[in-house]
């Protein structure tokens, strides 16, 4: 399907109406502005597009908002395995993200080999368990004492966050899923080369990725514990993660058991807001 | 009117040791973790709320009623259990909180997405 088609196949049309007065006729030599830069009836091009419609005040949420506001991270899936079309669908949303100077930083790995899942989780849940003994003071046979956490929270306060650190701890026990049994993984590979930040990018890849599978009804749940997969060679080579990539995170779709989307109460954030007036006001 | 720590607050750091669940929760403590209220008059045993908790902090005590597990229960407050619960008999108490170092700043009362 090529560009002109998939454009004109929308069922909203919106009548365009282009001068093309200064493109047409041909250039020859000498510019004479009596005969060439005459208008000429302006021809009638229907460009279709899909309508977008500004909503009213208070109006009812969209698709695209809906989408957004059921999502709910999915942790218990079906065994059904993902067709392959599917998940092409949901890896070309993530192909059309935006990305600084168009980089497109960002390299995808799909994995559905159930043993490699298997193998990968047991690899981490051991790493977990080598990594929560050097960080965690209340890990079970830790190396360190509560002085290191104290001054490690000084220095490295987001990577000894205590969720972090408990989520760490509990992989390594076994009480917390890392994969949750899905059929599909996302990996997510970055290009340590991009312009500006490919860690940003590669989140919106993401998130794209994300909305596109909640809009048909799967479910997904982001996992970046995955990285821990780094300090294995061979998963990485595997996964084929050599210089200039990196492992970013990973994202686990399948079918959903029963209905988990809808929406939630969410904290509200303070916004600090300068109106056009120069006026400084806090919204929530 | 936004927050910020106290030099007195820096000072303060959640201890590892608060994190294990098994252990009560101290007085005071720094990172306190999230409550569930259910209605076990209109529950209908269906068991989902139970399969679909991320932190594993939910459980059957009948046939039609469900309970937080333990004395110090895990819940981090996601909210999974409310959308997915048909008669809708869950609601959140309390959402997760940080103190001293971690503390959340300018965050305010939750609400559901608002139609502006």
């Amino acid at each position: 399907m090529d560009l002109k088609t998939m454009n004109d196949s929308s069922s909203e049309n919106i009548t365009a109406v282009l001068d093309d007065s200064l493109t047409s006729g041909q250039m020859t030599g000498a510019f004479d502005t009596k005969t060439d830069l005459k208008h000429e009836k302006p021809k009638e091009r229907k460009i279709k597009r899909s309508k977008k419609k500004i909503p009213e005040q208070g109006a009812p949420f969209n698709e695209v908002e809906r989408t957004i506001f059921e999502r709910r991270s999915v942790r218990v899936f079906k065994d059904k395995q993902l067709p392959d079309y599917l998940v092409k669908r949901i890896l070309e949303a993530g192909r059309y993200a935006p990305s600084a100077g168009n980089c497109q930083a960002w390299k995808f790995v799909v994995v559905q080999d159930k043993n490699m899942i298997q193998e990968m989780t047991e690899r981490v849940v051991k790493l977990a368990g080598w990594t929560s003994r050097f960080m965690n003071p209340a890990f079970p046979k830790s190396f360190v004492g509560n002085w290191f956490s104290r001054l490690m929270m000084k220095c490295f306060t987001s990577l000894f966050h205590p969720t972090g650190m408990t989520g760490l701890g509990q992989l390594a026990k076994k009480e917390l899923g890392l994969w949750h049994d899905a059929p599909t993984i996302i990996f997510l590979l970055v290009d340590e080369r991009s312009a500006g930040d490919p860690h940003i990018d590669v989140g919106i890849a993401g998130t794209n990725m994300v909305l596109a599978a909640h809009s048909f009804g799967l479910g997904t749940c982001w996992v970046s514990f995955s990285t821990l997969l780094e300090m294995s060679p061979k998963f990485k080579k595997y996964l084929g993660i050599d210089y200039p990539y990196r492992l970013a995170t990973s994202i686990a779709i399948g079918y959903p058991k029963g209905i988990p989307d809808g929406m939630v109460e969410r904290e509200t954030h303070e916004t600090v807001w300068y109106n056009e007036n120069g006026d400084k006001r806090i919204e929530i | 009117m936004a927050t910020y720590i106290s030099n007195k607050e820096k000072k303060l750091y959640p201890k590892m040791s608060d994190m294990d669940p098994s252990s009560p929760e101290p007085s005071g403590t720094l990172l306190s973790m999230g409550r569930v209220e259910i209605d076990n008059d209109t529950c209908n045993g269906c068991k989902l709320c139970v399969e679909v908790c991320p932190a594993n902090s939910l459980m059957m005590t009948g046939k039609t009623s469900v309970a937080m597990k333990g004395e110090n229960p895990t819940c981090i407050a996601c909210g999974d259990c409310v959308p997915i619960c048909l008669p809708k008999v869950i609601k959140i108490t309390r959402f997760q909180d940080y103190k001293g170092r971690y503390k959340h700043l300018g965050r305010n009362e939750t609400c559901a997405p608002r139609q502006f």
